[in-house]
């Protein structure tokens, strides 16, 4: 079309415009709307109207059309916007809302437009905008202030808590640390960003647990365990670490996670108990041995203060009886032989007395013997057969040890003759010596069977006896685990740990064991 | 000839019963005692005994001297390396194996408890001058016991005093300690003591192990 008059040219290149227009704002995915005030003519390019799902012919060509669409809750701001542009307050329209799509949804657009034409009075007559959809924008938009929050929310939790957290990148320096991290190590963030957190150790820090903890960041493992870590002010405090790998999709480590608490209070707490557990048992070792001193004093006391006197009167009887003469002679010499009895009997009651608190043999001879000893005599009294075996038994140990492995054997033996209905035990005696000494350069041969020698110590009493059930010791018919209870004690006085093993009808078998790392005290065995 | 003894034994009260007994003896004479180890090897030279008893406890009130306190195990074992052919009769309040083994291994030749030291004593001198080892009852039981397990009752016989017997055949025949007591004309305790005298020299340990050996020896038809 050729233009004829000025008119035409003028149309013609409005038209040209109009075209070019639509083209760029095709390729630019718009809307376009234009807005003709007094006369309430709205009109929409065919992009506007497929935003909304709908078809540009079937579009009222009013502002009514936009009205009704708005979401009711963005239209006070979309309204705002309009009349301060409108009324000139603003260079340019330029607001976002939502728009009722034709199936009922929201579709999120960024509105932009200009008073193109305006009255004498400056009233708007004519404006233009665009439209664009934005609603993915918008969905991104609201999940990343979705994360954001939630992201805040965490790092205001991480903030909050007293452990330090402490987020490193795969190569293990510091990007991240919280509040509490803080306050235990004194170090605030912008001090350690971007460092390794082994500025924390220092010269006691154990290098063992630093070796720990390296190998597992290089194999990408967890780690938990305690450190002695310093502090900014150079204080060391004991941190209880914990940290973990983060692993990407493909496995590869992007973060490391690490959370420590200071334990430093607790450690020293845990000292402390450790130290009063430790000094109660020195008092309950000491009070034991005590009382065992106390009974071999009183055993050898009364035994050989008392026990020659009565052999003397025994032997003074004898030759009185054999002297007796006269009519009365029959008479005194039945007297003097109940006599004899009478003394005969104290005698050995204080032998057995003498022998209960603690045997002379014992001291005399070592375990072995005493065990032996009093095996055989409960062999005759109780009727039940005891076999005593010994593996390198003859060693003598500290006296105290002897006392209490003999005590557990002879409780255990009543033990058996009490509740076991038993016909047969087996007590055995062990004793092995590992010599792992460390030769030093002049040492002589001699120095190192002195030096440092382990003796282990095993002592057992397996009886055939009717056994019980675990757990019935204290219950009906065993209220008398007492027994077992001041054998365990005895035990563990002495430094060993006893252990029961029954079985409701096939025995049971006691077994101490003890380590013995000083052999200072162990004596040889007497010739 | 007489004997010549040596008493060693750091009692003694002891030792002077001792003397009393073996001095009652024509043939025996005790040329010197001690309650010392040491001094016991001394006078074991200087008075040359055939026989030497020997406590087996002798540190054992020696106390804590700074000297190591020799005891009758190694007092023997000196004395008898030193003169060989002095018989050691060892006297000693203990029955327990390892202490008769240990004096026989040192070199005694006898082993008599204290409590029978007074017939048993004189009949282990009599053993050792014949060349002969002695062992009391007690010690004897002991031993063979020791040798043989099972069934080893009866293999010594027991010596019983006169009144045990006389209890024993009572309790035998069903007597209670109350009529024996009144029986016998003395207090039923002492009836107790002698039954239990009995019942630890026959190694028994109950009333029904009395029973039973009382029917296996007949003595309830008596």
């Amino acid at each position: 079309m050729t233009p004829s008059t000025p008119e035409e040219e003028a149309q013609l290149l409005q038209q040209a415009h109009q075209q070019r227009l639509e083209l760029a704002l095709a390729g630019a995915d718009l809307g376009m709307w234009d807005y003709h005030i007094p006369t309430d003519h709205h009109t929409f390019n065919e992009r506007w109207a497929s935003m909304i799902g709908e078809r540009l012919d079937q579009l009222d060509p009013s502002v009514r059309t936009w009205e009704t669409r708005v979401h009711p809750d963005d239209w006070p701001a979309a309204n705002a916007a309009w009349i301060a542009h409108a009324n000139g307050l603003t260079g340019i329209y330029e607001v976002e809302y939502r728009l009722r799509h034709k199936s009922g949804r929201w579709i999120w657009v960024s509105s932009r437009g200009k008073v193109l034409e305006r009255d004498a009075d400056g009233k708007a007559v004519r404006a233009a905008g665009t439209h664009l959809d934005i609603t993915q924008r918008k969905a991104a938009e609201h999940l990343m202030e979705q994360r954001l929050a939630h992201l805040q929310s965490r790092d205001n939790a991480l903030a909050a808590i007293s452990q330090g957290v402490l987020i490193t990148d795969a190569a293990q320096y510091i990007t991240y640390a919280n509040k509490g991290f803080e306050s235990i190590t004194g170090y605030p963030l912008p001090d350690i960003i971007g460092r390794k957190c082994s500025f924390l150790h220092g010269p006691d820090t154990c290098p063992e647990t630093t070796a720990r903890i390296e190998a597992a960041l290089n194999n990408g493992q967890q780690f938990h365990g305690e450190i002695l870590n310093y502090r900014k002010d150079g204080k060391t405090f004991w941190n209880g670490l914990s940290f973990v790998p983060v692993f990407a999709d493909g496995g590869k480590i992007t973060h490391y996670v690490g959370v420590q608490r200071d334990i430093t209070a607790q450690k020293q707490a845990d000292a402390e108990r450790a130290e009063q557990t430790r000094r109660i048992e020195a008092m309950s070792r000491e009070q034991v041995a005590a009382q065992e001193e106390i009974r071999r004093r009183l055993s050898a006391n009364l035994h050989d203060r008392t026990s020659p006197n009565l052999a003397a009167i025994l032997i003074n009887l004898k030759m009185l009886s054999s002297e007796c003469t006269g009519p009365q002679a029959a008479e005194i010499a039945a007297r003097l032989e109940d006599t004899r009895a009478l003394v005969e009997d104290t005698a050995a009651s204080i032998r057995e007395i003498s022998s209960e608190l603690r045997p002379p043999l014992l001291d005399y001879a070592g375990l072995l013997p005493a065990i032996e000893s009093y095996a055989q005599n409960f062999s005759r009294r109780t009727g039940i057969e005891v076999q005593v075996n010994a593996i390198h038994a003859q060693t003598r140990l500290p006296a105290a040890l002897e006392a209490a492995l003999f005590r557990i054997v002879q409780e255990a033996l009543t033990n058996c003759a009490k509740h076991a209905c038993a016909s047969a035990i087996e007590v055995s005696v062990e004793v092995s010596v590992n010599l792992n000494v460390e030769l030093s350069n002049e040492a002589s041969l001699e120095n190192t069977a002195m030096a440092a020698s382990r003796q282990r110590i095993i002592v057992a009493v397996a009886d055939n006896g009717c056994g019980f059930a675990p757990g019935a010791i204290g219950n009906p018919p065993f209220t008398s685990g007492l027994g077992l209870i001041n054998m365990k004690e005895t035990a563990e006085f002495a430094g060993g740990t006893l252990r029961v093993d029954a079985q409701p009808g096939a025995g049971t078998r006691i077994t101490v064991e003890i380590h013995l790392d000083s052999q200072q005290d162990a004596r040889k065995a007497q010739p | 000839m007489k004997r010549r003894v040596l008493l060693v034994d750091d009692h003694q009260m002891f030792r002077e019963a001792l003397r009393a007994l073996l001095e009652r003896n024509p043939m025996l004479e005790v040329v010197a005692e001690t309650g010392n180890g040491a001094e016991a090897l001394q006078l074991a030279q200087s008075t040359r005994p055939d026989i030497v008893c020997m406590d087996i406890g002798l540190s054992a009130t020696n106390g804590a001297s700074n000297n190591a306190p020799m005891n009758g195990v190694e007092t023997t074992r000196r004395m008898i390396a030193a003169q060989p052919s002095i018989k050691v009769i060892a006297l000693s309040t203990f029955t327990e194996q390892r202490y008769v083994l240990d004096m026989i291994e040192a070199g005694a030749t006898a082993y008599v408890t204290k409590a029978e030291a007074s017939e048993e004593l004189l009949r282990a001198i009599d053993a050792v001058q014949r060349d002969r080892s002695y062992f009391c009852p007690d010690v004897a039981t002991l031993i063979t016991s020791a040798l043989a397990k099972p069934d080893r009752r009866n293999s010594m016989p027991p010596r019983l005093g006169a009144r045990e017997q006389q209890v024993l055949q009572q309790v035998a025949q069903g007597s209670t300690s109350a009529q024996i007591a009144l029986q016998m004309n003395i207090a039923a305790a002492t009836v107790e003591v002698h039954r239990r005298n009995i019942m630890r020299k026959l190694d028994l340990h109950s009333v029904a192990e009395l029973t039973r050996y009382v029917i296996s020896e007949g003595l309830d038809r008596q």
